[in-house]
């Protein structure tokens, strides 16, 4: 089969170089010799796929195991899957090129509410039934996890099982659990597997549950009516992260992917507590890693990858309590090799003049904020602990430094929000342009530039703003052409903003609930796929697919859930209390901030004597 | 001190684009911890050029590049180093020290030769495609339209085209051997010298560069490694 794709498939497809595997690091392990066979399904395309973290580690901790492998796939290109269609080639992994209905479990990440439509296109292109309930024990068990996961009704008709929480753990004890099955002799028992799945802390497995609704449609509850699964299931969170399994031999994709570098993983879980960012709630608590360990981590991934950049990925990096140390010894170790240190988007408030010196030393990458709000009342209430103080003295601190340019990042459509606040986005950007502008050094010729990037805030699970309904769509629109008219004239800055449209089927079913299962498979039907690419969404497909069933997406997406509603992931558990949740609500409201329990005292949201963890963070270097 | 190598690509990589290629031996390099020099500036890079840029698809048995070093190392050991860290696919096939003085690759580059597998769907004689060549070997000119983007422009391959002959692989396959030039005496593509051959109903099933080299005006091949 890759014979028949190298030579008269490949010639034919856009980037052909993401299909052919074989890259650098890649695992070649023996099919044969491994009981179970499992593969990670992201569900883009390639070059999105390569950049996720999650994948990485996960492709490490199973591949570590002689008994089992893990292989991956990911969603073709339009013309690529063309061309397998008509040459009745089913989706394979990239390291075997095997057909992935031959394996034994696939493991789904869902990152993005629209990404749900290439889940059942590469689940169809396999030959795999899409509902669970007509999957017997010859098809693969078909998992799924990630943020999405927190709130995964849509996709409970679909898929077998859902993970809630870090799968470093997990993972492997489903693997376990399905060797033990396996072995059972005879024929492979699906429901047996799956009831003995529930019983692993983490696992959610849907067929076990079932919703009611009232008569006028909003939703009952959901119900275990399974013997012996628990009523709430609660999420993994690694104790021990410093010493958790992380990749130091990974794969080095061929292609230019979104990241090109080596990630290293300096914590895990935020403590700030905005209440827009439901990251934040379910990667709870903060935990870091120990610095020596991290050292040794980039050493090994410089030598075994090759890479020019390392990059320091988390929730906020340069919250991690001894990151100026961290960065001076990596720059140290790498200097001389031009090996440079890129730090992801950062927080305004720990961003430094100590931090951006040292950045900068091999090469300058992007520099990316996202102060969220444009007034300081709306950033209040988003518990986004930003000043314009803030703001200002490290874009001072950046452009004093020699960069040019930067990018914030904003949201529309937030609780409360007025045209106000929108004018505070507007101010902002002026007065950070005539900084720019007067601080820039002498010998910089490029000149300042700022872009402005505003997405449409869409209400999350496990966050206290889950009861707020999304603005409506036209309001939305209004507010950008607004933002749009009122930049458009100042010279040096750049307006981007997300469609409507995608958003708001974004939140429709980040907070649907189970009967948007039959909507997805029909808009999947009607030709919908790679919806969050703007060339290929069919939003009037979407609208066609909700009203063949008689639902109203609005119903879901824009609607104010009542505080003692049911809500449709109420048993599944961050950990983090809904009394909590609630409160956090009620003081946004009011414009009020809760402080960082990193250095203040605990505001009780419940998680670390829910799932009997606790904050680890790294001492300060003495 | 500078080396010059040469080496093939097949299988996978082929599919890799000019940019992707250099990248992979960027880093291919940096696995080797081989001390590449680097350029000065704002975003310094590797030292590293190549002697053309490969199209997307095309097996090679011959593509070059330069590197600089920052310190001196011995060829072989150069070699041996860069083959245990190179994806599979790639293979150094020779390397050389090179004087500064020596012009780049891009530079004397000025013919390449190819072998094309070509099937046809009605089985051809000998005797006839000796007469397809010899006819396309005696037109003045063989104007070809090359559209792009933003126009199309007309281009005459024929001075272009300084070699081809053939083997019949089975009946319907022949397997062309061509020279044809590119670089500063003009580009001309091995499927354009197919394509004026007039074969009816033809595929191109496989396409492979066997040289890269400089012809003088004496006729002399000059081979870079």
């Amino acid at each position: 089969m890759r014979e028949f794709i190298e030579q008269q498939i490949l010639p034919k497809v856009t980037k052909p170089s993401q299909y052919i595997g074989s890259e650098w690091n890649m695992a070649k392990k023996d099919w044969e010799k491994c009981r179970i066979k499992s593969a990670f399904l992201f569900p883009d395309v390639y070059e999105i796929g390569m950049s996720h973290l999650g994948l990485r580690i996960l492709y490490h901790i199973v591949n570590q195991r002689a008994e089992y492998l893990m292989e991956r796939s990911f969603t073709p290109m339009v013309d690529m899957e063309e061309l397998m269609r008509e040459n009745n080639i089913p989706l394979f992994s990239w390291e075997s090129y095997r057909p992935l209905k031959e394996f034994d479990i696939l493991g789904i990440t869902l990152q993005y509410e629209m990404s749900y439509t290439n889940i059942l296109n590469m689940m169809d292109l396999s030959g795999i039934p899409l509902r669970s309930k007509d999957r017997d024990g010859l098809f693969p068990i078909i998992i799924a996890g990630g943020p999405c996961a927190y709130n995964p009704e849509p996709l409970a008709d679909f898929i077998d099982l859902f993970v809630l929480g870090e799968g470093e753990e997990v993972f492997l004890e489903i693997l376990d659990s399905l060797k033990v099955q396996k072995n059972q002799g005879t024929d492979f028992d699906k429901n047996q597997f799956l009831k003995a799945a529930a019983q692993i802390k983490g696992v959610y497995v849907p067929k076990f549950y079932q919703p009611s609704y009232f008569e006028n449609g909003l939703l009952h509850n959901v119900k275990a009516i399974e013997d012996n699964v628990p009523q709430t299931v609660y999420k993994r969170v690694i104790q021990n992260f410093s010493d958790a399994q992380f990749p130091e031999v990974t794969l080095v994709p061929f292609t230019e992917t979104v990241h090109d570098r080596v990630m290293l993983e300096v914590l895990r879980g935020c403590s700030r507590g905005c209440r827009f960012c439901q990251a934040g709630v379910i990667y709870r608590p903060v935990r870091e890693r120990n610095m020596d360990k991290l050292l040794s981590q980039a050493e090994a991934l410089i030598d075994s990858t090759g890479y020019d950049e390392i990059a320091l990925t988390s929730l906020s990096s340069a919250d991690y309590t001894c990151i100026e140390p961290l960065i001076k010894k990596l720059m140290e170790r790498f200097k001389e090799k031009k090996v440079g240190v890129s730090l992801p988007s950062l927080r305004v408030d720990a961003f430094s003049v100590g931090l951006a010196k040292e950045v900068q030393q091999v090469r300058k990458s992007g520099l990316t904020f996202a102060p969220e709000a444009g007034s300081q009342r709306l950033r209040d209430v988003i518990n986004k602990g930003v000043t314009e103080e803030n703001i200002l003295e490290t874009v001072t601190a950046a452009f004093s430094q020699g960069w040019t340019s930067i990018k914030l990042y904003f949201m529309i459509g937030l609780p409360t929000e007025t045209y106000e606040d929108l004018d505070g986005i507007v101010d902002l950007a002026g007065k950070i342009l005539s900084v720019g502008r007067k601080v820039k050094p002498k010998g910089v010729k490029k000149p300042i530039s700022i872009t402005i990037s505003a997405s449409s805030f869409v209400p999350k699970a496990h966050t206290p703003f889950q009861w707020e309904g999304q603005e409506a769509g036209n309001l939305l629109r209004e507010k950008q052409y607004y933002l749009k008219d009122k930049i458009r004239p100042m010279k040096g800055v750049t307006f981007n903003y997300h469609d409507v449209e995608v958003s708001f089927l974004e939140a429709a079913f980040a907070r649907g609930d189970r009967r948007l299962g039959d909507v997805l498979e029909k808009a999947w039907q009607s030709g919908c796929k790679f919806d969050g690419w703007s060339e290929h969404f069919k939003y009037q497909i979407w609208l066609d697919a909700f009203q063949a069933f008689g639902l109203d997406p609005g119903f879901f997406a824009n609607r104010k859930f009542g505080v003692d509603e049911a809500l449709p992931w109420d048993h599944l558990s961050s950990g983090v209390s809904k009394e909590w949740l609630l409160s956090e609500y009620q003081t946004a409201l009011k414009g009020m901030r809760t402080q960082d329990c990193r250095s203040n005292s605990c505001h009780g949201c419940g998680v670390c004597p829910e799932l009997d963890i606790w904050p680890d963070l790294t001492e300060e270097a003495k | 001190m500078l080396l010059r190598s040469c080496f093939s690509v097949s299988g996978g990589i082929k599919f890799l684009s000019h940019l992707d290629l250099l990248k992979v031996m960027e880093r291919a390099m940096r696995r080797a911890v081989i001390p590449v020099s680097f350029s000065q500036g704002f975003n310094p890079h590797p030292k590293i050029s190549f002697g053309s840029a490969k199209g997307v698809g095309l097996a090679s048995e011959c593509e070059y590049f330069d590197v600089e070093l920052q310190d001196n190392m011995d060829p072989i050991e150069f070699q041996r180093k860069l083959q245990e860290k190179c994806p599979s696919g790639i293979v150094i096939k020779a390397t050389k020290k090179i004087s500064p003085e020596e012009p780049a690759l891009m530079a004397v580059i000025n013919c390449a030769s190819y072998h094309v597998t070509v099937e046809i769907s009605r089985e051809l004689s000998s005797e006839e495609l000796d007469k397809k060549i010899a006819e396309l070997f005696s037109r003045t000119e063989i104007i070809i339209e090359r559209i792009s983007p933003k126009r199309k422009k007309e281009f005459d391959i024929r001075p272009g085209i300084l070699n081809l002959s053939y083997r019949f692989d089975i009946p319907q396959r022949i397997v062309f051997e061509m020279e044809i030039s590119m670089g500063n005496l003009g580009n001309v593509k091995p499927n354009e010298v197919i394509g004026a051959l007039g074969l009816e109903d033809y595929k191109i099933l496989d396409l492979m560069r066997t040289g890269l080299f400089v012809k003088r005006e004496t006729g002399e091949k000059f081979y870079l490694c």
